[in-house]
């Protein structure tokens, strides 16, 4: 049964920092990747990988250049066991960060924690279309970086002990040449959106961005991103972005410019002890639809088309929890144990999976059909 | 080598250094624990001469190393990943990342296959197969929660974060599993917490940042309408860290850590250095400035955005303490104060226990008035004047 999300009425508010009260910097070079997480394809072989503990966003040409045989990924169970056999460890330590598909060669690359310790490591691995594992050569690859540092660092320049503050890189995506960076601190809370041109210049050029979200007209406030998506529609790009505090806004990219306040629209509020986790778009019979997998509520899935007609709904009344939901249609799609999407062809995902019945992690497609 | 061709002597030599070498042995796998490298000794100088042009797939087809004690039958899982080097007789594989003390590993030497794929020539030697472990690391003392801040025992029921501090390295990966909110009857809370997958953990792991679920304090949002805020003014509760959470040693904490604290009303006013108070030390002194102010503040920030300058408006160098529940900062200089014109700067992230800082409180009211001038300050400036002696 089709449901209705809330639209509240919202003001999505952007104020560009000035970059040297941002502090973005940038760096080129030979990277050294110190955690692998959120992944990204962007132009050509290029895998952009998060990096949180090393405060950068690295790109790393693959040189992937197998073509695709017409075979597809088999379902793989106990994933994380045959990566621990590769990294020479144990299943409990490792971690599977994120998904991506390499748009030509259809080999699955998972980003990987060896480790749950202070003393982890990072790792790539590629899953190719038989479903053989190997690592990827990082140190070997042509790759640049840029930093994410927030200026006043100063904590290193007196005697405050060891540096505490940490930005978690909560998803990173490409869109026609730039990087959208979203991040969490573990200290302010605070929005922390960051677009950087690619190429990496290393030039001071990444933009900063400070996200208000409203809700009801009536608040407003900072806060930091979980999942974010660029997407076309009508001849425009936007980007829908998913809170964690969980409403769900959409603005159009091109008016992220130095100084812009922008009205941004909140379709929907994913809902109290929920997460969401990771969102993709995909084509079923000629029509686009967004996916967005969720922690706790399965999948919901929006059609492309009902976004581009939701405007802001203003409302003074408060929600309750017996009120019916109002806004934005969608589908409650069967997808409960799904940790990660990425497309994989026409008519499949491919999923990281956890399933339920022998709680094996899986990697495997998934068929549009069925969402 | 035709060692007719040379003086007796010499041959003599040759055949010592020949039986000498380990190469005359049947061909044997050994673990070099000091370089963590898997070592196969003992195959015959002619196989080695021949090595030099396997890549690396073929010696992951003849010489692999697996996790466990088999390798597997049907090649389920894959190798270990690394490296093949042949030097001095020795074939050795460096594993890409470091071999787990106290786990168990398996190496299988194929000779047949290898000499195969060396010279062409059919072998029929057996398979040379070895279990292989590093000592595992002798345990480390317990690891215990050292602090949760904040450390007051009474705290708004719009709270946003814990910190929890530890003793030792912590892992990642299960954080959401050890840490329970209960209420003043016993009942534990559910979702109240925000969790990330990704775990806030300060550089090194021995602080988590656990936030509640900011979406349930916001006025205006679905899930503050659905459940309301997490803590309630008036009652009491018990934050419990579970001692079955592991540190990076995979050992469980010494013990259950809790805290106890008391709700009180949602604090929703903004950070106002009106209402802070300076006590500025003696010049020529070491005794600290001290910065006084009337609610706890937030641990975290207050250690990393709380800065003293001197009279060209340079950063002071010293060291900084957090005490009284949070309420007061202060500053020990590592050279004596000179007498003049100082001040204290403080980023305007700066925040209290609920998440309002200096330039707004953590959800704005739309409908009270704004407040330009402190919405878009990044830094607020304090002077203070220290006597001369």
């Amino acid at each position: 049964m089709p449901g209705r999300i809330l639209m509240s009425a919202v003001i999505l508010s952007l104020v560009l920092l000035a970059l040297a009260a941002a502090g973005a910097e940038m760096a080129t070079g030979k990277p050294e990747l110190k955690s692998a997480g959120q992944l990204a394809f962007g132009p050509g072989d290029v895998l952009f990988v998060a990096d949180s503990a090393g405060t950068a966003v690295h790109a790393f040409d693959l040189k992937d250049s197998a073509k695709p045989s017409g075979e597809e990924l088999p379902s793989i169970d106990e994933i994380d066991e045959k990566v621990a056999s590769l990294l020479g460890t144990t299943a409990r330590d490792v971690l599977i960060q994120d998904i991506a598909v390499h748009p030509g060669s259809k080999n699955v690359y998972l980003s990987v924690s060896r480790g749950r310790g202070d003393d982890a490591a990072p790792a790539v691995v590629k899953v190719d279309v038989k479903g053989q594992l190997s690592l990827v050569d990082l140190k070997g690859a042509t790759a640049t970086s840029a930093m994410i540092t927030n200026a006043p660092a100063a904590d290193a320049k007196t005697r405050r002990g060891n540096p505490m503050r940490a930005l978690t890189i909560t998803d990173i995506a490409f869109h026609d040449g730039h990087l959208y960076v979203a991040g969490l601190s573990n200290e302010e809370f605070a929005s922390n959106l960051r677009k950087i041109p690619y190429p990496f210049s290393g030039e001071m050029d990444a933009t900063s961005v400070e996200i208000y979200h409203g809700a009801h007209g009536k608040f407003e406030t900072h806060a930091p991103i979980r999942t974010l998506m660029p997407y076309e529609s009508g001849g425009q790009a936007h980007l829908l972005a998913a809170y964690t505090c969980t409403p769900l806004v959409t603005f159009p990219l091109d008016k992220l410019e130095d100084g812009a306040h922008l009205k941004g629209t909140t379709i929907a509020e994913l809902g109290f002890g929920n997460a969401p986790l990771d969102m993709i778009q995909f084509d079923k019979e000629g029509e686009p639809y967004v996916l967005i997998l969720n922690s706790s509520r399965g999948g919901m899935r929006i059609k492309a088309s009902d976004i581009d007609k939701a405007g802001p709904i203003s409302t003074d009344t408060d929600v309750t929890r017996d009120e019916p939901l109002v806004g934005v249609p969608y589908l409650t799609v069967p997808m409960g144990g799904i940790l990660r999407a990425d497309n994989y062809n026409d008519d499949k995902l491919v999923v990281l999976r956890r399933d339920l019945d022998t709680g094996s992690l899986q990697l495997r497609l998934w068929t549009t059909a069925w969402i | 080598m035709d060692l007719s061709l040379l003086r007796p002597g010499a041959a003599a030599l040759a055949v010592a250094l020949l039986w000498s070498l380990p190469a005359t042995a049947d061909p044997s796998i050994r673990l070099d624990q000091a370089a963590g490298t898997v070592e196969a000794v003992g195959l015959d100088p002619d196989l080695l001469g021949a090595l030099g042009k396997l890549t690396a797939d073929d010696w992951r087809a003849v010489f692999p190393v697996y996790t466990g004690s088999e390798p597997p039958a049907d090649g389920s899982r894959p190798p270990v990943a690394g490296a093949w080097t042949v030097e001095e007789g020795i074939v050795r594989f460096r594993p890409r990342f470091p071999l787990v003390p106290g786990l168990g590993y398996v190496a299988r030497l194929d000779v047949a296959a290898l000499r195969a794929l060396a010279t062409g020539a059919e072998g029929d030697e057996a398979p040379v197969e070895a279990r292989l472990s590093l000592p595992a690391r002798p345990p480390s003392p317990p690891t215990v929660v050292n602090r949760i801040y904040p450390t007051a025992e009474e705290l708004p029921e719009n709270l946003l974060r814990f910190y929890v501090h530890f003793s030792a390295p912590m892992s990642r990966g299960e954080a959401y599993e050890h840490i329970y909110l209960f209420d003043d009857t016993g009942n534990r809370l559910e979702g109240v917490f925000l969790e990330v997958g990704e775990e806030l953990w300060a550089p090194g792991m021995r602080r988590l940042t656990v936030f509640f679920d900011p979406g349930r304090i916001k006025r205006g949002l679905r899930p503050h309408a659905e459940a309301g805020t997490p803590l309630l003014a008036g009652t009491s509760y018990r934050l419990v860290i579970d001692p079955a959470w592991r540190d990076a040693e995979g050992q469980p904490l010494a013990a259950l850590f809790d805290k106890t604290f008391t709700a009180t009303p949602a604090d929703r006013e903004m950070l106002d250095p009106a209402d802070w108070r300076i006590t500025p030390p003696a010049a020529g002194s070491l005794e600290p400035l001290e910065l006084r102010f009337p609610e706890p503040l937030d641990h975290g920030l207050l250690r990393r955005v709380v800065w003293i300058t001197d009279v060209g408006g340079a950063h002071l160098d010293g060291r900084a303490e957090i005490a009284e529940e949070e309420r007061l900062f202060r500053f020990f200089p590592a050279e004596p104060w000179r007498p003049g014109e100082h001040a204290i700067e403080v980023e305007a992230i700066l925040e209290d226990l609920a998440g309002n800082n200096l330039k707004q409180v953590f959800d704005v009211d739309l409908t009270a008035p704004p407040h330009p001038a402190k919405e878009t300050r990044e830094m607020v400036t304090l002077p203070f004047s220290i006597a001369s002696p």
